[in-house]
């Protein structure tokens, strides 16, 4: 039993999947009024059967026959293929002892800065879809349907992200639902709408950063590459966070596999690098909403929170030897900023009031059973934590779990945190992604889910 | 009369940023002399590196490399000073290659040339006499000959060296001044001095080592012409055919060619990162060094200025204050003035190049003709001058001079048709445009501080100082945002992917902090924006932004 709050004090969930949140209760039916304003609402489903399904490198290769190369030729493909590594590898196998021999040496010497690295950071041994998987906030991203979803600050537009790589748009009265391909954009982990415009989406991908640049008014549904910009560096790839400055004038982009974050001025594509070496890479960035701190976790136990004027970082370390940051989310008034590690189910608090130097629980999130009945779960290891603009909630969803928790919030001297409720899905149903609307202003606010069906939902509250 | 601001930042802040530099260029002289050093000792014994360091760090002890290194750090001082006074924070933009070569022939910039080569030729020779090789000495016993055994001759590879690296020096000053390796750029984010000096070294050094060769390769041209030039062609003046393929003595002129353009960069790089550091100003303070005619201390005030205007509610709340007594709204009235200068003017530039005043004489019909008409065939309709308002145009016939002058300039249009005298005399078509956004960096400042002060008023204007200025604000930006959208298509010129030019990245920062700046008003205002009256040839186009239609 711990000393802060916990789940045991959310109030049980509907008995079947939750549809809005009325007057404090949530609810299985939807109100006349709501019903109606989410008819205006972009309608971006992902049929599970329409879309192709994922396939790593492996797969596709079985589909071909192996050709028969020999002597350089081979060497050249394999080398091509897999690299120095792969083909010091296929030559140790080599009948000749010789070969096999100064093949074997090499590959170790090769080996030796690497195996240095991944002593150090084992998170760089992982593959490039590994790595998106386990550092993206989405749930089981490499089966998902939905891999990420994410609402324009400034109007009611929204782009999600499916399975087979495309970014789909719906909203604002367009008639035209664009859907965004490249053959470069593989992998999608994040998106972000920039701040300050109307159309300009970044997407970070297995690569690097796409950014598209659309016309809203345009009736084309298949954008053009000429929309499209590509934001790489060596060894900045797999990019699994983006965070835009709330003035839309830079991007930060990370990667676990690089310690370096990018600071981008997109306009002229020029970057800058702010690096710290200890962590391996940078997992997560979270942009405060008045611009002046940036938070930035790392894949090992440190994270940083940088002032963005001096660019000078407090570092923090989490207890527990294999821990890391799991999710993080800021207040609106950029005074508090929560966030979770993957070794424990517990909420923190780090605000700029505090006198010490050490983050606070705040809420113990250990799995309860909320439907007895069915026995359904909610609590557990968080995935991601998403707050709402106007200050008012926080959803925060489970690693394990089918259910989103949301917490009424009131940002003050101290922050309040009181349970509401939680949003259930269908059955065998649980959610991908999760985020807030930034500019709901019928009063209350809307939350929409991506569940693991493909199913979209806008929940409003 | 200077201000009290500026002469501040003249006197206190830019010398010591200069210092600052120059200390930072000192020690940075040093580190690569040591390794141009040890790259110098290993051409002459290559099997035997270890050899080559343990020579390089004994040399490094004596009488004369203390000498040497004392004369080298002295003359990065004065190159230092040199480049400081020739820096600019607008990116120069070339034209023609005589335009270049005359405005190189100007007093200061010739003098600045000459200092360039010199400085070549200074730090090559501390160089040569720091490393103990075959290169060092002027004078050296000679050989060819048994009767002068014991006289000496002039050591013709340390002459070739020493020439090598005046023509370094020199080809360095031609990038200082007409490559825009005199032009400060802003950084992207304000990281510390250390990590922006080696962001901007470390990327370039293997460029500047293929740059290096390239340059090796026209001074050898030059080098074979002249010699062939004063000795003949069989037996040219200087070092002898197979002297000049001995690969030591290329790697040793290699290494003194980037060893200058090096150190020239180093200060260019220090200088940039000292002097663009960001200025920390109380708002009163700011607003004088904005409105100052120092282009530096203009640009790090306005980027001062977004930066508190963004962030901080005390520096708006001092912006939407009146004063006491009086109630004139003095620190927004100097903040309009300050941003009218760079908007306006490049409003105004752009206006005028993208839509030419008429040449022909417009006569108006007033009410009194000057001959009246008075034919008893024709029926008197007298003129009502409320009818005539449009003008029309009245040919003039041109004078003997004009003609002369259309018909030198049509002799001149086809002179610079032909291929060698064109490439010396035409501009490339879109100059005129770039020279125009070359100046864009104060006018981004300017628009960000207009848009952070306008987007606040709404909730924190009480006394309607800024607000009342909102359709003037709008008018401004969304004028300038046609403008330049305008200049699309107009004289483009295909460049290589490779040519960095900053005045086009500046360009493309400029249209995207119009917009931003559009769209931060709109956003704050949401649909009250609608209300403001702005020209009627931007209704629309608000109403788009409102509804983000507006790509």
């Amino acid at each position: 039993m711990s000393d802060h709050p916990s789940l045991l004090n959310m109030p049980p969930s509907t008995m079947g999947p939750s549809l809005c949140e009325l007057d404090g209760l949530f609810s299985e039916s939807l109100h006349p009024v709501l019903e109606k304003m989410l008819e205006s609402y972009p309608d971006l489903q992902i049929d599970i059967d329409s879309i192709r399904p994922s396939y790593s490198k492996e797969t596709i290769k079985s589909a071909f026959l192996p050709k028969n190369e020999t002597g350089g030729t081979a060497m050249l493909s394999l080398w091509r293929e897999e690299g120095v590594a792969g083909l010091l590898g296929s030559l140790k196998l080599n009948s000749n002892k010789n070969i096999s021999w100064i093949a074997g040496v090499l590959l170790a010497m090769w080996r030796i800065p690497s195996s240095l690295q991944t002593f150090f950071h084992p998170h760089l041994r992982l593959s490039a879809d590994e790595m998106l998987s386990t550092f993206c906030l989405t749930r089981d991203w490499f089966n998902s349907p939905v891999r990420c979803l994410a609402w324009h600050p400034h109007t009611r537009k929204l782009a999600v992200v499916s399975r087979d790589d495309c970014v789909r748009i719906g909203g604002n009265g367009a008639k035209t639902k664009p859907i965004l391909r490249h053959t470069g954009q593989r992998g999608i982990s994040c998106i972000s709408w920039r701040p300050c415009g109307s159309a300009e989406l970044a997407v970070g991908c297995r690569v690097g950063i796409m950014l598209w640049t659309l016309d809203p008014a345009s009736v084309v549904s298949r954008p053009s590459t000429s929309c499209v910009r590509a934001l790489s560096r060596p060894g900045h790839a797999p990019v699994t966070s983006l965070a835009w400055h709330p003035s839309g004038k830079l991007l930060a982009s990370c990667s676990p596999a690089d310690p370096t974050m990018l600071i981008w001025s997109v306009a002229s594509e020029e970057c800058a690098p702010v690096r710290r070496v200890s962590g391996g890479g940078v997992s997560i960035l979270r942009w405060s909403s008045n611009g002046a701190k940036l938070f930035a976790a790392t894949p090992g136990r440190t994270f940083r929170v940088w002032n963005s004027t001096t660019w000078n970082p407090e570092r923090w370390t989490v207890p527990g030897k294999l821990a890391t940051v799991g999710a993080a989310a800021w207040s609106p008034d950029s005074k508090y900023l929560v966030f979770s590690t993957d070794d424990e189910p517990q909420l923190y608090l780090v605000a700029s009031s505090f006198e010490t130097d050490a983050a606070v629980p705040i809420l113990d999130l250990s799995e309860v059973i909320v439907d007895s009945e069915s026995g359904v779960l909610g609590g557990g290891l968080v995935q991601n934590i998403a707050w709402e603009p106007s200050g008012n909630r926080l959803a925060i969803s489970f690693q394990s779990t089918p259910l989103v928790a949301v917490f009424s919030t009131k940002c003050g001297q101290t922050l309040s945190l009181t349970p509401c409720g939680w949003i259930r899905g269908l059955e065998d149903e649980f959610p991908s992604c999760i985020e807030f609307q930034s500019d709901y202003r019928e009063g209350g606010g809307m939350i929409t889910v991506g569940w693991s069906t493909g199913r979209v939902q806008h929940f409003p509250l | 009369m200077p201000s009290e601001t500026e002469e501040w930042f003249s006197n206190e802040v830019l010398s010591w940023r200069i210092f600052g530099a120059s200390v930072w260029t000192c020690i940075l002289g040093v580190g690569w002399l040591i390794a141009f050093l040890f790259g110098l000792q290993f051409t002459q014994t290559p099997f035997e590196p270890f050899g080559a360091y343990l020579t390089t760090i004994g040399s490094l002890f004596s009488a004369n490399t203390v000498f040497h290194v004392t004369l080298l750090i002295a003359c990065v001082l004065q190159w230092t000073r040199l480049q400081a006074k020739h820096t600019s924070v607008i990116p120069y933009v070339g034209t023609s290659a005589v335009a270049s070569v005359t405005r190189s022939l100007q007093p200061d910039l010739f003098f600045s040339f000459l200092q360039f080569s010199g400085f070549g030729c200074l730090l090559t020779w501390c160089i040569l006499k720091t490393g103990a090789t075959s290169f060092s000495d002027l004078m050296v016993p000679c050989q060819e000959d048994s009767s002068l055994k014991e006289s000496s001759c002039i050591n013709h590879k340390h002459v070739f060296l020493l020439l090598a690296g005046t023509f370094s020096g020199f080809l360095e000053g031609v990038a200082f001044h007409f490559q825009n390796g005199n032009y400060m750029n802003l950084p992207i984010i304000g990281l510390d001095r250390y990590t922006l000096v080696k962001l901007k070294l470390q990327p370039r050094l293997l460029s500047f080592g293929l740059s290096a060769l390239n340059t090796l390769k026209y001074f050898y041209i030059f080098y074979l012409f002249g010699s062939v030039l004063t000795g003949g062609i069989y037996r040219p003046s200087g070092l002898s055919y197979t002297e000049l393929i001995s690969p030591s003595l290329a790697v040793s002129c290699w290494l003194i060619v980037f060893f200058i353009k090096v150190i020239s960069v180093s200060i260019s790089s220090c200088l940039s990162v000292h002097c663009t550091t960001p200025l920390h100003m109380e708002l009163h303070n700011l607003l004088q060094g904005a409105a100052s005619s120092q282009p530096l201390l203009s640009l790090l005030s306005l980027q001062e200025l977004s930066d508190q205007t963004m962030g901080r509610p005390d520096v708006r709340r001092e912006v939407f204050a009146l004063s006491l007594p009086g109630g004139h709204p003095h620190t927004w009235t100097s903040i309009l003035e300050s941003t009218n200068r760079s908007l306006g003017s490049l409003n105004k530039d752009l206006s005028e190049l993208l839509s030419p005043p008429k040449k022909e004489q417009i006569e108006d019909i007033g009410p009194n003709p000057a001959t009246p008409i008075f034919s008893p065939n024709i029926r008197r309709l007298a003129p009502n001058a409320s009818n005539f308002k449009q003008a029309t145009p009245v040919s003039v016939r041109p004078s003997f001079g004009e003609r002369l002058a259309s018909q030198w300039t049509d002799i001149q249009e086809s002179m610079k048709k032909r291929p060698l005298v064109g490439w010396l005399v035409n501009t490339p078509a879109d100059v005129a445009y770039r020279k125009i956004f070359a100046r864009s960096q104060a006018a981004i400042f300017a628009a960000e501080i207009l848009s952070h002060i306008a987007s606040s008023s709404i909730k924190e204007d009480s006394y309607g100082v800024v607000q009342k200025y909102l359709p003037e604000i709008l008018n401004c930006l969304l004028s300038l945002e046609q403008n330049i959208d305008r200049c699309r298509g107009q004289g483009i010129v295909y460049r290589k992917k490779t040519a960095d030019l900053p005045d086009i990245h500046l360009k493309q920062e400029l249209r995207c902090a119009v917009k931003s700046a559009i769209f931060r008003i709109v956003i704050a205002f949401q649909e009250h924006i609608l209300a403001v009256p702005v020209s009627p040839e931007f209704k629309q186009k608000i109403k788009n932004y409102q509804q983000f239609l507006e790509a």
